[in-house]
């Protein structure tokens, strides 16, 4: 059963950037007509479906402005698609926040009100959402969540982490049936952020809570995730299990190579040799992630690089990640779990 | 030099900031020249001996003349210029919005939360100017305190509809919130708070007359000065009724479109 369903939904939104550089360029005597003809839309969403059944953990993958925050911003009620259809709990539109109750939402780019301390902030949201015995629930959120020391401070001296952690709490609060997070780990420790990956899991396999979260974090959609579709540029391209997409690639090979002396001359040559379907730099420069042709062989490639005198320090041939299939679909890497 | 190279790009940055919108010069003009009429025409009233006899002043009643508009002015104020208009736009920048709007409070109950902490302020203030006038002057207040604030909540409920228009304009284009400033500014010069109307010439007089705010002060002194009955004040109960009826209403369309609007366009 669905408790989200995406049908074909589309959003655009005007370019304000494009607007100034069409008034810039515009050499009209009417410039007002101009400004409002040259308003370029661009689209957000594009032809977007998927469903999110109950109990599941839903990971949406996509690059800053692939349409993440704009389809979580529809789930709970806060955009309207131009075209298509977005139910949640089977309502739409307005009715959306009539069920405001049965959900809660994190989005990275939000705030708790800075004026007041963390605890205040939760005790706010609870009275908010008639939730009842509050004090005692919060207590043992800020515990689970190791904010003890934090809750009584001002919000505004929380560093990305702790006020992320308040946040999460927030959303907890009323026991929703559904979990909207926009980027949860964004700006987390690495401890804080399993931790958090942890929970979520608990919380999904306890209670039932479906989540659908989004995310830039390939580790965090793999482990996390039930099923994962991938973003690009307002629209899906693939839906299914980590494994599913992943296996895209089962066929391709992807060799790591570092190479001493590295340049873009060289990086031309390798990107040239016709064995070569994308790569990404790894760290430092002199490292490199092949994923080959499927034609292509490895000893092939390897010979390729000996006969052109490119000195190998190292090589390594790996089966592919998520982050692999990511980058075989869109062309593009996200942020690196590394940056965690 | 680099103070002044500062001095200009900062100038200009704050320049460009103040008028992001154009309809805010046209309020400032017409701020600049009422205000400069207004002073010189209380000052020639003075010169001219004072403004005994102009209007319902005298000198017996002008401290409770200028308590009552100071007083109706407050109630008025709270809608036009008060944390409400900002409901929207403050809670957008400190990025609190998305949470609130999530949640199932009560989207015009929000922004009336933003008035009622001013209301409570303006109760403070009106209790502490009511003890100065008793304390340090000889005053005497006539009529009804009942029917005084009977309708001073009337005036309350009238302006709220003005608050939701600019709370609900502002957060779709902010100049207007700022734009509000003004306008109250204006409407504080030509409804007679601390002056009577008559001072201005006489078809300025009538454009002002028939402002719900110069109604308002109207409404208190007639009370208070007069000790007018309920049935005596009926006529202007009624005018302030209406455009409390229809700014309310107008107030609702308008929030309602903004909704509407964010949820097509996004906070």
């Amino acid at each position: 059963m669905g408790i989200i369903k995406i049908k074909e939904v589309s959003k655009s939104f005007r370019d304000k950037s494009q607007e100034i550089l069409d008034r810039k360029n515009d050499k009209a005597k009417f410039k007002f007509l101009k400004y409002i003809t040259y308003r370029k839309l661009v689209k957000a969403l594009n032809c977007v479906t998927f469903s999110v059944n109950k109990g599941e953990i839903f990971g949406l993958l996509g690059p800053n402005g692939a349409g993440k925050t704009t389809l979580s911003k529809m789930i709970v009620g806060l955009l309207k698609p131009d075209k298509g259809r977005v139910l949640v709990f089977d309502k739409q539109g307005d009715d959306i926040n009539k069920e405001s109750r049965r959900f809660n939402v994190v989005f990275a780019r939000a705030n708790l009100f800075y004026e007041l301390s963390g605890r205040e902030n939760l005790e706010f949201y609870s009275k908010l959402y008639g939730i009842k015995n509050y004090k005692k629930k919060i207590q043992r959120w800020i515990e689970i969540f190791e904010v003890d020391k934090k809750a009584e401070s001002k919000t505004y001296t929380y560093s990305t982490g702790e006020a992320m952690r308040f946040k999460i709490i927030k959303a907890l609060l009323n026991q929703p049936e559904l979990l909207v997070l926009d980027e949860p780990t964004i700006g987390l420790d690495v401890n804080m952020a399993i931790k958090i990956r942890e929970l979520l899991k608990q919380l999904n396999k306890k209670y039932n809570v479906t989540i659908f979260l989004t995310t830039h974090y390939m580790e965090e959609a793999d482990y996390l995730c039930d099923r994962v579709a991938i973003l690009n540029k307002g629209k899906i391209l693939k839906i299914g299990t980590a494994k599913e997409i992943k296996g895209l690639l089962r066929k391709n090979k992807i060799v790591e190579v570092q190479i001493k002396n590295f340049n873009s001359l060289v990086l031309k040559k390798i990107k040239d040799s016709g064995y070569v379907k994308d790569l990404e730099f790894i760290g430092v420069e002199e490292k490199i992630r092949v994923i080959l042709k499927l034609t292509a062989k490895v000893e092939d490639f390897i010979t390729f690089l000996h006969k052109n005198n490119l000195k190998v320090s190292s090589i390594n041939v790996e089966e592919p990640s998520l982050a692999d299939a990511y980058l075989y679909l869109t062309g593009q890497e996200l942020v690196s779990d590394e940056l965690l | 030099m680099s103070f002044f190279r500062d001095l200009w790009i900062l100038t200009i940055l704050d320049f460009k900031r103040y008028y992001t919108w154009s309809e805010r010069i046209v309020f400032d003009v017409l701020l600049s020249i009422i205000g400069f009429l207004s002073f010189v025409l209380v000052w020639q009233a003075v010169f001219k001996g004072g403004f005994e006899g102009i209007g319902p002043l005298t000198k017996d009643n002008f401290i409770v003349f200028i308590l009552s508009g100071s007083i109706v002015w407050e109630f008025i104020s709270v809608n036009l210029t008060g944390d409400g208009i900002w409901a929207f736009i403050r809670e957008k920048y400190q990025g609190t919005l998305p949470y609130l709007l999530v949640s199932p409070a009560n989207k015009l109950a929000f922004v009336y939360s933003k008035v009622m902490i001013n209301l409570f302020k303006i109760l403070i203030n009106v209790i502490l100017s009511l003890f100065v006038a008793f304390v340090f002057f000889d005053i005497n207040f006539n009529g009804s305190i009942l029917l005084a604030i009977f309708s001073l909540l009337l005036i309350f409920v009238t302006f709220s509809g003005i608050g939701i228009v600019i709370a609900s304009l502002g957060a779709w284009r902010e100049g207007i919130a700022n734009v509000s400033f003004v306008l109250g500014s204006i409407l504080y010069l030509v409804s007679g708070v601390y002056y009577p109307i008559e001072i201005f010439p006489e078809t300025m007089q009538k454009i002002f007359f028939v402002l719900p705010t110069t109604q308002s002060i109207n409404l208190l002194r007639e009370i208070v000065i007069n000790n007018a009955s309920f049935l005596n004040v009926f006529p202007i109960l009624s005018y302030l009724l209406i455009w409390g009826i229809a700014l309310i209403i107008l107030g609702l369309i308008i929030f309602k479109k903004l909704e509407k609007k964010i949820s097509l366009l996004g906070i």
